[in-house]
């Protein structure tokens, strides 16, 4: 799940069938992977620009800096403020102590003049160039001017939760914040004091969207939506009821006949007390006799969602930069002779790859050849991105140890061809030189835990992973 | 004489309050619904791997 390109169309076409005034805005920690600093140039910093391109292409209103934004220093940052990119951050200061990005923007929408507030959380390392004042010293100050000045005050977040719920409790007048502390999933918004509080979860899975229906006073109703929304979960489980009875119906010539029509008549009965509900409320916003009410959904962005064009080349350049860079890097570090040793800064790979295991393991090494393992680097070469360090880990072989201890990824354009696949080691992981040596005194694992399979095979690439399923399919035979 | 100069003046309180009850009315105006859609943590990602 996920992708900008998927993210950009969902945004346009829900923007489109609307109608409704609309803001786009982010939490922030939107452009690197890792804690870690970036040098530049580098893969991290190719697709850093990249996503600021979609970013500003989707046209969003506000984007808080976060500590995972400055991981190639403030350069990068301040080149794409000055191209109009929407950073905020009321508390990040640079070294004279200025703050490099404005505080707050105030936009108008559809009659209400909204401020939107961004507060940068804790930086990932010591810094001199910057730094991040308390928000205690920044937002008192700061709402007390704008407050009389706006009807909405959004603050997007990239404190911890924790210290959102604090600065909840203390501003009357914040009325919503967007969080984005990395230990959190997606949280429905929960009504703090007169905020509500909410994020997504990370790796842009899913687009977060409230929807806002302004009442009489500004005081959030919690949705009457708890009628609503039990309604709404009452059809659902109709649905899934009738469905299930229907193709029992098939199966069964017809036999099912009457649980079908008990269903569907209960259905009937929902979908009317939710159409007269609906009504109801609309009825009661229009009066102006109700608060403000919201209605928040988080979207998957699943892989069966459209692309939008623009966003999609844009995406399919920055791959493309990537690979070419990667390309010249690997050039400059490979000598003449294609060896890879510590002259040229590179490691030889402590593993022997599939052909070595073979040699005693034979009826093992033929039946992995047919599984999808032994083609996971063609996979890579038919996408073109096989110098794409993103992905290699997942289309190489690796140890779990490589993968824990943080292994060089610039290591991984280098590797041989015996292990330009998900070859045996990745599995049956040891001290694989010394086994082909000794294999009496020096043992391989037999069965790897599901550990070992999940670091690739997780929710964001591998939806209906079955470990029991899946490991029937890739055990060798025995012998 | 005093005929002519009532008539500018009620016409100024007619123009007065019709100014008052307009803006009042814009005042308790309700504003539009609005759409926020929002992310965070996207860290990094292009598009979905896999």
């Amino acid at each position: 799940m996920g992708g900008l390109s998927k993210k950009a169309h969902l945004i346009k076409s829900r923007k489109a069938s609307t109608g409704a005034s609309h803001l786009l805005l982010d939490g922030g920690n939107l452009l690197f992977k890792k804690t870690a600093p970036a040098a530049s140039p580098s893969q991290p910093v190719i697709q850093a620009n990249g996503i600021i391109e979609a970013y500003q292409v989707m046209g969003y209103d506000a984007v808080a800096v976060g500590p995972r934004d400055l991981n190639s220093g403030l350069d990068l940052l301040i080149r794409s403020r000055d191209n109009d990119f929407p950073w905020i951050s009321a508390n990040l200061t640079d070294s004279d102590g200025n703050t490099p990005f404005p505080s707050h923007f105030m936009v108008n929408k559809g009659g209400l003049r909204i401020a939107i507030i961004g507060l940068t959380g804790t930086l990932n390392s010591d810094s001199k160039e910057l730094s991040v004042n308390p928000w205690q010293s920044v937002l008192p100050g700061l709402i007390e001017d704008i407050s009389s000045r706006c009807d909405l005050i959004i603050l997007l977040s990239s404190l911890k939760v924790e210290d959102n719920k604090i600065i909840a409790n203390r501003f009357d007048q914040i009325n919503i914040i967007f969080g984005s502390d990395p230990a959190r999933g997606n949280n429905r918004p929960q009504l703090i004091n007169s905020s509500l509080l909410t994020q997504t979860s990370s790796r842009g899975k899913y687009q977060g969207l409230l929807e806002i229906f302004p009442g009489q006073s500004q005081q959030w109703v919690q949705p009457a939506t708890t009628e609503l929304s039990k309604l709404q979960n009452r059809l659902g489980a109709l649905n899934w009821q009738l469905k299930r009875a229907r193709k029992r119906q098939t199966n069964s010539n017809g036999k099912n006949s009457e649980a079908i029509k008990r269903i569907e008549q209960n259905r009937t009965e929902v979908m009317n007390s939710l159409a007269s509900l609906e009504k109801q409320l609309k009825e009661e916003a229009a009066q102006g006799v109700s608060g403000t009410r919201f209605k928040n959904t988080f979207i998957g962005l699943k892989r069966t969602l459209a692309d939008d064009r623009q966003v999609e080349t844009i995406v399919y350049e920055t791959k493309k930069e990537v690979a070419e860079f990667n390309h010249s890097q690997k050039e400059k570090r490979q000598n003449k002779s294609g060896a890879v040793n510590s002259a040229n800064g590179l490691q030889p790979s402590p593993l022997v790859g599939f052909s070595a295991c073979g040699e005693c393991h034979e009826n093992q090494s033929k039946f992995w050849q047919a599984t999808s393992h032994a083609r996971a680097y063609e996979t890579l070469k038919e996408k073109k991105q096989a110098l794409n360090l993103d992905c290699l880990p997942c289309h190489v072989t690796m140890t779990p140890a490589q993968v824990n201890n943080g292994q060089n990824l610039e290591q991984l354009l280098h590797l041989p061809p015996e292990l330009q696949t998900i070859g045996c080691e990745s599995c049956h992981y040891g001290p694989s030189r010394d086994h082909t040596k000794d294999p009496e005194r020096f043992k391989m694992v037999r069965r790897s835990g599901k550990a070992v399979c999940v670091r690739c095979h997780q929710g964001e690439r591998d939806d209906d992973f079955s470990y029991e399923e899946k490991l029937e399919l890739i055990s060798c035979p025995a012998g | 004489m005093q005929k002519n100069r009532a008539f500018p003046f009620s016409l100024l309180l007619f123009l007065l309050l019709f100014t008052a009850s307009h803006g009042a009315a814009q005042s308790n105006a309700k504003p539009d619904d609005l759409l926020i859609f929002y992310s965070n943590n996207i860290h990094g990602e292009l598009e979905a791997c896999g």
